[in-house]
């Protein structure tokens, strides 16, 4: 089986390959070189799998919620390996990835994963892992992903703050208003983490294996912010 | 060679299958009008959002007009620019993982070479050198085209492009977006001689254009004079008839300046009927043969682009295709990209 996976949601840029049972992955903190790194990365790793594109059997992509242009970016390129090779596509959120990376690196089994979204709110989403038994455990969302006021942020109802770990960029710009999430007693908070290509695949692996992989013009970006300009109607009652 | 164009530099997804030897085999245009007009003009955001949407089943569609299949396709040929930085990101990295994916050469076309280019789709194509007044709702220029590929701009407009007045003039007449074909469509009626509008910038030398001051004047006399439907009619014809002559009289100029006896009109606002109609009496008579894009190929679309790309890579001009090469690193879009900065053809090429 060979996979291939991007991820250009948010600062890092990232590409991952899956093939004969090893990944391997490039992995760069590049802020808007995405749509320049992505494609060479790819090349890259294609070259030393010795794979040729014919070959892969799904492209997973990082569908967001982040930069706007960076999920078009993977959106896009997914799109565009999938149609020529004829096989499908995986989209994978970006928020489970920043969460799956924690748990891949570090064991912690909560993770509240936060993407800065600008315009002072995050991009927010709560994770656990129910099952560590099949050892390829892959990390679950609690509740829904959502883009909200740092203020609004909360665990997961009936949880224990000691168990969660909040992690991502969103972490980082809105520390302070983040306070009383820290003062409630998280067990810890890892900043500069992003999503990897790596994480992107470890995720949507399962579900390409059980079929839930979809044809290149289904794949789509996942904003979370859906408005982004005022219609004319709008603009005319708010001037009123 | 069977070239697959795509177009995403604004608010219309335009693919199209280009042969080398055969001409134009298939096209398809999804326009985002509809869109946008609940917001009065274009969003950028919302433009990428739909492209992104747009591009696989569209590419589809076209492949299958053209009874070809993705990998009978010589190359690929994309909108680098100039444009909205994000809807050319969407048709880029698109168009470059399909040619990396398929093994093909791509390019990055420039959006106002394949307006400029989009007469040559016709049968009594353009010859060159020749002078090329280029006008949309983003582009008000008038460019020397020596060759295909080797552009001189000879002047552009200093504020709004002129499809860009028609709009906003449009708008003020309470005609729907976007307003620049409604607007010519009421001067049907209208009386072009009723109210006094200026020409402006043609009582000096050069090649630039003002359509800021005119639109102005239009919404000026508009506010202080129109009552009646007929009034409205007659400041749409005015107010049009000051458009085309002002353009008519610098393209005459630089026409006569250059000493060429061929001019091309192309982009959005060269469907105007008026203009036509204006410009084939005047040019007729001075012995000077004007072409245009057939009506559909004067906004934006994808054909020109699998031409313009077409020819540049029959030229063998391409995205560098070694993608270790730091070069290939910086062949992305250009959101702002002058026209006479183009890699020139190998002369023995075209």
């Amino acid at each position: 089986m060979n996979l291939l996976s991007v991820d250009t949601s948010t600062e890092a840029c990232s590409a991952a390959l899956l093939s004969g049972g090893d990944i391997i992955e490039r992995y760069e903190v590049a802020p808007q070189q995405h749509a320049k790194l992505v494609l060479p990365m790819i090349d890259r790793l294609m070259s030393e799998a010795e794979l040729v594109p014919a070959q892969l059997d799904a492209v997973i992509f990082g569908r967001g919620p982040g930069s706007f242009t960076g999920v078009r970016i993977a959106t896009a390129l997914a799109q565009g390996i999938a149609m020529s090779v004829d096989c499908p596509v995986v989209g994978v959120s970006s928020l489970t990835a920043i969460a799956q990376g924690i748990y891949r690196t570090t064991q912690q089994r909560h993770c509240l994963a936060l993407i800065d979204a600008r315009m002072n709110q995050v991009y927010k989403g709560a994770y656990t892992v129910a099952d560590e038994s099949t050892g390829e455990s892959v990390m679950q969302l609690v509740g829904e992903e959502a883009v909200l006021d740092p203020q609004q942020v909360r665990l997961p109802t009936g949880t224990t703050a000691a168990h969660w770990i909040a992690a991502g960029s969103g972490f980082q710009a809105y520390h302070d208003v983040l306070s009383d999430l820290i003062e409630e007693g998280l067990s810890g908070h890892a900043e500069t983490v992003y999503p990897s290509a790596r994480d992107i695949l470890l995720i949507g692996k399962p579900d390409f294996e059980s079929g839930l992989g979809v044809d290149a013009a289904l794949a789509k970006p996942v904003y979370l912010r859906d408005n982004v300009a005022l219609t004319e109607a709008q603009r005319n009652a708010r001037n009123a | 060679m069977q070239i697959l164009g795509l177009e995403t530099s604004c608010d219309e997804t335009g693919i199209a299958v280009f042969d080398t030897e055969k001409g134009l085999t298939a096209h398809a245009v999804y326009s985002q009008i509809d869109l946008h007009a609940l917001y009065g003009g274009v969003v950028p955001e919302l433009a990428s959002r739909d492209h992104v949407r747009r591009l696989v089943p569209l590419v589809r569609k076209t492949l299958s007009d053209a009874s070809i299949e993705l990998g009978e396709l010589d190359g690929l040929a994309y909108t680098a620019g100039p444009g909205l930085a994000g809807a050319l990101m969407t048709g880029s990295v698109f168009a470059r993982s399909v040619g990396w994916a398929l093994g093909l050469p791509t390019v990055g076309v420039h959006h106002l070479e394949g307006h400029l280019l989009a007469p040559l789709l016709e049968p009594d194509p353009p010859i060159f050198p020749c002078v090329c007044l280029l006008v949309s709702g983003g582009h008000t220029m008038l460019i020397h085209v020596e060759a295909i590929g080797v552009y001189r701009l000879l002047g552009e407009s200093i504020d709004d492009a002129a499809g860009e007045a028609f709009d906003k003039t449009a708008k003020m007449l309470g005609l729907p977006y976007p307003g620049g074909p409604h607007l010519a469509k009421l001067a049907e009626g209208g009386d072009a001689e009723r109210f006094s509008l200026p020409r402006p910038m043609t009582d000096r030398p050069g090649f630039d254009f003002s359509f800021s001051g005119l639109k102005t004047a239009a919404i000026t006399t508009l506010k202080k004079e129109v009552v009646s439907e007929q009034d409205r009619a007659d400041i749409a014809a005015s107010f049009q008839a000051a458009v085309v002559d002002t353009l008519l009289i610098k393209s005459q100029r630089a026409v006569e300046a250059e000493g060429v006896s061929q001019l091309v009109v192309s982009g959005g606002v060269s469907a105007n009927r008026s203009l036509r109609d204006r410009f084939r009496d005047v040019f007729d008579q001075a012995g000077v043969q004007v072409a245009y894009p057939r009506l559909e190929f004067c906004t934006d679309n994808g054909a020109m682009i699998a031409l313009a790309g077409g020819i540049r890579l029959q030229a063998g001009l391409r995205d560098p295709s070694d993608l270790t090469d730091p070069e290939a690193l910086s062949a992305s879009i250009r959101p702002r990209w002058p026209l006479d900065t183009l890699p020139l053809l190998p002369v023995n090429a075209s």
